[in-house]
């Protein structure tokens, strides 16, 4: 039929060819990597409210700058502002983990310097003392009670953080027990060569994720290179929650135990044993009770990398019940991973677990894939407005190391109606499209970490851990970055 | 073919459109979005299926869509039919017991409402990328 009428089509090949060309070439090219070299040296970042939009009737001003790796804020009794600084960063990059004092004039006073053991992912205060959460790469995880003068003693230790993902922020529940993450050693259960990627599985190669309760395996393998060896075309067989190169069987039981990973635990303020609160997460960073009391944590979903790739996981809130099991590894988002809408080019994630503990609940508010959605608060007051209302900061996507996509993702703050699932941009950078600043141009936010209302509830703090562009070699986080903004409604 | 037809001038249609700028954040629009009913459950449906891969009607795992032009049997086919643009991309279809017709009809609503919601132009203008 096309042959047959020609002057009919004739405009085809112009329309497809345009479309070839717009669709290649326009803004629908997928994104790249961009900031190369590979660098963690200091950099100038131009630094401008001006650049940073809020809705009408808020204001935004940055009240410290120069921070290597911030990745969190938390106040004292008196109001006074404190920052965390990580001490180690994607990349594999280590400096000293530092709790900071912020002054008025946006200078910083030390307070307590920590060993190598970043990163320090978040931090709460309460009657008298600050709580840090200890990434714990090298040495494992630990929750560290800090005093304003600088004295520390370890209240947990041992925590299962050498891989992906590490010991996540705190909070303190009304039963006077400490809550905290615990992020899970890889992205889906199984370790893969993504791993040595990351840095830790040279420095761990028997370290793997580990179940809270008794697990059954379905008996699923996965074949890779072997990044241990230097043997050209070396490949290995690993089957999930168990070391890298060991292969698992139908039926097999994995023995649960706790501190585990993936999970939510607690212990008591004055130290003692850890207890499971709820599991089957993939990293749950960010952790807050809303006003109501009820718990809730971010979980950054599936990234498409590794043994066993999944596609299009968004980030998740979950409100935190007692005892559930939310669906990590073989769900995302409530909804199982085993169908087309998950599948990669290495086909559908098959379900690894021959049995699940439940069926997972449903989120409270699903964010944009890739989005790193990270720490947030609740609004408290009605000077700010938005009472409930949880306000997230999302670091923004690591791609093409971890999917592709069409365009930046996260970079903000979004505000998120807990009750109905409803997302709204509240905090987020000018220009024709969203992106960190150092990549359209701007002078405004980078990577917001962390978010956290002021004591009286007028302002909100926002924690922007810096230029990390992903370069070909790998995320660049550089030092001297970072940034504290702070928004206030007018 | 008439399918073929539709599908090819819709890719050109949204080749050509995709530059313009796809935001309409509450911060980034010059007026409040309507409060009908069909948007206001729009928007929750939207929340819950389109959200996570085009946040806020921009792009993300998927293409932007406030920046594309379809008309309301397009947006519909889609949502639909996995296959709708010549199989161009891997957004999922959607079936009736996942989203109902008037869940559709909602979504629909509320698509469009954001689509012509005005992005305040001081705000939005500017280079795509222009990395440091």
């Amino acid at each position: 039929m096309l042959l047959s009428t020609p002057a009919r089509w004739s405009w085809l090949p112009a329309v497809l060819l345009l479309t070839t060309a717009s669709v290649t070439t326009s803004c629908y090219k997928l994104r790249g990597h961009y900031g190369g070299p590979k660098s963690f040296e200091a950099a100038a970042r131009p630094v401008n409210a001006a650049d940073v939009a809020v809705p009408k009737g808020y204001k935004v001003e940055a009240v410290a700058q120069g921070l290597t790796y911030p990745t969190a804020v938390a106040f004292d009794d008196k109001g006074t502002a404190y920052v965390l600084e990580a001490g180690y960063a994607y990349g594999e990059v280590w400096t000293a983990p530092r709790l900071l004092r912020l002054e008025a004039d946006g200078s910083t006073k030390e307070i307590y310097v920590g060993s190598k053991n970043g990163p320090w992912n978040g931090f709460v205060y309460h009657q008298g003392n600050f709580y840090i959460a200890e990434g714990g790469e090298l040495e494992g995880g630990r929750i560290l009670r800090v005093s304003p003068q600088g004295q520390m003693t370890v209240l947990v230790d041992k925590l299962p953080s050498y891989g992906d993902h590490h010991t996540d922020t705190p909070a303190i529940g009304p039963d006077g027990y400490l809550y905290f993450g615990q992020g899970g050693a890889t992205n889906s259960g199984v370790v893969g060569p993504d791993n040595a990627e990351f840095g830790w599985l040279p420095r761990h190669p028997d370290f793997h994720d580990i179940p809270c309760r008794d697990i059954v395996l379905s008996g699923e393998n996965f074949i890779s290179d072997n990044p241990l060896t230097e043997a050209k075309d070396d490949k290995a067989t690993t089957g999930p929650y168990l070391p890298f190169g060991m292969a698992s069987t139908k039926g097999q039981v994995i023995k649960g135990q706790v501190p585990c990973t993936g999970a939510i635990m607690r212990v008591p303020l004055q130290g003692g044993p850890v207890e499971l609160v709820a599991w089957g997460l993939r990293n749950p960073y960010g952790l807050a009770f809303a006003p109501d009391g009820r718990l809730f944590t971010t979980d950054n979903g599936y990234d498409t990398r590794g043994s066993r790739p999944g596609y299009g996981a968004g980030d998740v809130l979950w409100e935190i019940k007692p005892g559930t099991w939310y669906g990590w590894p073989d769900y995302s988002a409530g909804q199982p991973m085993n169908t087309s809408d998950y599948e990669t080019p290495k086909r559908d994630p098959k379900f690894i677990l021959a049995q699940h503990p439940q069926t997972p609940p449903k989120p409270a508010a699903i964010f944009g894939v890739h989005s790193s959605s990270n720490g947030f608060d609740f609004s408290r007051s009605a000077a700010f407005g938005h009472v409930g209302e949880a306000f997230v900061a999302q670091f923004g996507d690591m791609a093409p190391n971890v999917g592709r996509v069409y365009g930046p993702v996260g970079y903000k703050i979004v505000r998120t109606n807990v009750q109905t699932g409803a997302i709204e941009d509240f905090v987020v950078n000018k220009g024709r499209t969203n992106g960190p600043s150092s990549e359209i141009g701007r002078a405004g936010l980078e990577r917001p970490v962390a978010a956290r209302f002021s004591p009286d509830g007028r302002s909100l703090y926002v924690v922007d851990f810096g230029q990390m562009p992903m370069t070909e070699q790998g995320p660049s986080p550089r030092k001297k970055t970072g940034v504290i903004w702070k928004i206030t409604k007018e | 073919m008439n399918h073929l037809l539709k599908s090819v001038a819709l890719l050109a249609g949204l080749g050509l459109a995709a530059c313009s700028t796809a935001r309409r954040s509450e911060p980034l629009r010059a007026a409040a979005l309507p409060t009908s009913d069909a948007v206001v459950r729009g928007h929750l449906v939207f929340m819950e299926n389109c959200q996570k891969c085009h946040p806020g009607g921009e792009a993300g795992a998927g293409p932007s869509l406030n920046n594309v032009p379809l008309p309301g049997w397009a947006l519909r086919s889609r949502v639909r039919h996995r296959a709708f643009f010549l199989g161009v991309g891997r957004m999922p279809s959607f079936k009736e017991n996942e989203i109902s017709d008037p869940q559709l009809d909602d979504l629909v609503a509320y698509m469009k409402a954001l689509r012509r919601a005005d992005p305040a132009r001081e705000l939005t203008s500017g280079p795509v990328r222009n990395p440091r």
